[in-house]
């Protein structure tokens, strides 16, 4: 006998919750739930005698609650409408995800980046100064309205790093007076004082050293050139420059012409300096304190100085170094405010270093352009950044060559896929510095996040080389 | 009593023709089914949901909740304009199924008795 509403029955309550059980939300369950019940109740209308049996029986027509709840729950669905409901939800959240983490990134290292360019904007002043000072130096002088290439003869000569080339200009290193200025007094073995050094005289003749007009390099620029990774180009082995100029001027000694080899070892450090590599500008700066401690020897001996001689104080050559280091810091592009008003406002004279250090610069651009290009909804425009460098690198051509590195920035895509890789990128030896190279390798190709890691490799090098003022 | 395995292609046709005349529940369309097949069609409920969930899905039907006074909510199915094409097609279907199978079965009878 029905005593109560049918879905106060147990065993209907568990019968609904079995078939509900394969049903996906809450409204679709209600109305299965509620379409049985009634049905039920059609089923049972008038039935007083033997309720509790006529409904078991009821319910056993229904057949197993299981295979029911799943057939009803399949007869709902609609693949496409799933697939376009749950893709669109999934795309719509990876958007939402990629764009916050993107934001916190981007965020992030810009703030790191603002901090750095207003930290090297404040050093402009100092840097301007000492840039008028060194300029002064004949040694530093602008090296495109010279002609004469001792590429051409030192090229094929020299010992390579990263290229294997048998070199005939060989100069051993002077035994136990590397680090000091023992060398103008030590024993020097016979056969090291015989080493040949006619070259130096011979680079007498030229006027700039280029590295890719010829040598190993040359295959790199031109109409056709081989796209090579720009981190991993051939450079001399610049430290026989400094071992010859230490042998040159023992022998100069010896044989009393002391005067003569000083300016031969200026003229070296000049072509050196030409070579618009950071590396090289550090080889002038060593050569030219070789060439004082000579000088400061040859007073100590009283020996007699040609009034046509300039010797360069010691303290000239340290501001020389900071300053052509430091320059790479005020050419990143970074920091677009800072290089815009160095070299783009500046009325002032082409600051001494910029060609070397506009050399770095190019290297890092490839590094970067491609994280920080344009690519997806939303993403920041980050063409400003390498906007600025160009402009740079057209004012520089009265001042700079910079053959190979005026191509990487007109083909920043070509070399940035050549290093997409970075197999050489992180020089790390730990497991996790060799994973940096996969984050980089990999995060160009992830929306949003490619940016924010594009901004943390222009913070990593950033305040690097201006901050030796503050190192000083 | 025909048999499940019969009737289990003709289910929805046999759905969409009673729902032709007029818009009903389940537990009605049983019913009616069974009356009009003179008790020959016994449908059974774990056939019938599905197969009124899926025509819903596709559009054939369109259901609307119903409630006399005091009374618990009924969902009503009506056929639907792709309902009644689509109960075209299938008795389309139904009628080249029968006129085949009775073409073999005749074939089979002539050929015993010659």
């Amino acid at each position: 006998m029905k005593s109560k509403k049918i879905e106060s029955y147990p065993e209907v309550k568990r019968f609904l919750d079995d078939i509900c059980r394969h049903i996906r939300g809450i409204n679709h369950k209600l109305e299965v739930r509620e379409e049985i019940l009634s049905h039920l109740e059609a089923e049972l209308e008038g039935v007083d005698a033997d309720y509790d049996e006529r409904l078991k029986v009821a319910l056993e027509k229904f057949g197993d609650p299981h295979v029911l709840g799943r057939s009803l729950y399949v007869a709902r669905r609609t693949w496409p409408q799933t697939l376009i409901k749950y893709s669109a939800t999934s795309v719509l959240m990876a958007l939402v995800i990629l764009y916050l983490t993107s934001s916190y990134f981007i965020g992030h290292y810009q703030e790191v980046l603002r901090k750095a360019n207003d930290v090297i904007a404040s050093r402009i002043p100092r840097f301007e100064s000492e840039q008028k000072e060194i300029a002064g130096f004949n040694l530093l002088a602008e090296t495109s309205s010279v002609k004469s290439d001792a590429g051409t003869f030192l090229n094929s000569r020299i010992q390579w790093s990263g290229h294997d080339q048998q070199a005939e200009i060989v100069v051993p290193e002077i035994p136990s007076v590397k680090w000091n200025n023992e060398w103008l007094t030590a024993d020097i073995p016979s056969v090291l004082m015989e080493t040949n050094l006619t070259w130096v005289k011979k680079l007498k003749t030229f006027d700039y050293w280029d590295l890719f007009e010829s040598g190993p390099n040359a295959r790199l620029v031109g109409d056709k050139p081989e796209i090579v990774s720009p981190y991993s180009f051939p450079i001399p082995d610049f430290s026989f420059l400094s071992r010859a100029a230490k042998l040159h001027l023992r022998r100069a000694f010896d044989r009393g012409d002391i005067v003569q080899a000083l300016s031969d070892i200026r003229h070296l450090a000049r072509l050196v300096y030409t070579t618009e590599t950071l590396v090289g500008s550090m080889t002038a700066v060593n050569l030219l304190k070789i060439e004082r401690a000579a000088y400061e020897e040859a007073v100590k001996r009283k020996i007699a100085i040609a009034s046509d001689y300039a010797p360069i104080s010691s303290e000239a050559i340290a501001k020389m170094k900071t300053t052509l280091w430091v320059t790479a810091g005020f050419t990143d592009h970074a920091a677009p405010d800072v290089i815009a008003r160095v070299f783009l406002d500046s009325k002032s004279e082409w600051p001494v270093g910029s060609c070397a250090a506009l050399a770095e610069t190019a290297q890092a651009v490839v590094l970067t352009s491609e994280f920080l290009k344009k690519k997806y909804p939303f993403e920041t425009d980050m063409n400003e950044q390498e906007s600025v460098i160009r402009q740079v690198f057209e004012v520089s051509k009265p001042h700079c060559r910079l053959v190979f590195h005026r191509q990487l920035i007109s083909r920043t895509q070509e070399y940035a896929d050549v290093i997409v890789g970075f197999k050489d990128f992180s020089m790390a030896t730990s497991w996790w510095g060799r994973l940096e190279n996969y984050r980089y390798a990999y995060g160009r190709f992830l929306p949003y996040i490619r940016q924010g890691l594009g901004m943390e490799l222009m913070a990593i090098a950033r305040p690097d080389f201006s901050g030796r003022y503050d190192r000083e | 009593m025909i048999s499940s395995e019969l009737l289990k292609g003709s289910m929805i046709t046999l759905v969409l023709k009673t729902l032709q005349r007029k818009s009903m529940y389940g537990y009605q369309i049983m019913k009616e089914l069974g009356n009009a097949s003179g008790g020959h069609i016994d449908v059974k409920e774990g056939t019938l949901y599905p197969i009124l969930h899926s025509l819903e899905t596709d559009g054939a039907v369109e259901s609307e909740w119903s409630q006399d006074h005091g009374e618990r909510r009924r969902k009503y199915y009506k056929l639907t304009k792709k309902g009644r094409a689509l109960l075209k097609e299938k008795s389309g279907q139904w009628d080249a199924f029968r006129k085949v199978i009775d073409q073999v079965l005749a074939a089979e009878r002539n050929a015993y008795e010659v």
